[in-house]
């Protein structure tokens, strides 16, 4: 749909409970890239067990702990997305040189989810324009 | 039955390491698909019969243990989820 419009958004859907952010968050740098900045996350925490089921999990995980992980996967996403600076790239043909490391930040130990990160990632049209 | 052969043409990452600084490279453009669409006759015409791409996210630290210069050479880095972009 991206290819044959050019100003329609996407909003696409992912239960937090059961992915992990490093997969989400470069995944939808991605699709932010190829769209031009016009893709959306609805993140979900998943409410049926029928859900749980298909992950290999007997039970849902219980109401809080979905909606504590939900909180950090979000954290999570946020900091991978902003982890390489818009100006961090340099793309130098001559010297060679592609980043400044420096600009290119690991992140900070949480919780549940831990992710070294950085993104491996360009930072992507939705980001730098806002 | 016949046996069918099938072309894939392997566009890793491995194999792109430093490919940015060559000529013609979209280094400094953004990704947008339809600029794709003029090399589908080659790749159709060529009898390619499947892009296959290779991935990994984590940056290597081979060098000296630490992925610094990774980042900074761009060895492995930055590495997009290309299942949107090949699609």
């Amino acid at each position: 749909m991206s290819r044959v419009t050019s100003k329609i958004g996407f909003g696409l859907t992912y239960a937090s409970t059961f992915m992990h952010p490093f997969y989400v968050a470069r995944l939808f740098n991605s699709l932010d890239h190829v769209t031009n900045g016009r893709i959306a996350f609805n993140v979900i925490a998943s409410s049926r067990p029928a859900d749980a089921a298909n992950y290999g999990f007997d039970e849902l995980m219980e109401h809080g702990l979905r909606y504590d992980r939900m909180e950090e996967f979000i954290d999570v996403c946020r900091a991978l997305w902003d982890s390489a600076a818009p100006d961090a790239f340099s793309w130098d043909r001559e010297s060679g040189l592609v980043a400044d490391r420096r600009r290119c930040s690991d992140q900070p130990c949480r919780k549940v989810l831990q992710v070294r990160g950085p993104l491996n990632c360009m930072p992507s049209p939705s980001l730098i324009r806002s | 039955m016949k046996k069918k052969c099938i072309f894939a043409f392997d566009i890793s990452y491995t194999h792109l390491d430093g490919r940015w600084r060559m000529p013609g490279s979209w280094v400094g453009r953004p990704i947008r698909t339809r600029h794709l669409r003029g090399d589908r006759p080659h790749l159709e015409r060529g009898c390619i019969d499947m892009l296959f791409f290779g991935d990994g996210t984590g940056i290597p630290d081979t060098w000296g243990g630490s992925r610094d210069e990774a980042v900074r050479w761009g060895i492995g880095w930055p590495r997009h989820d290309m299942s949107p972009v090949i699609t």
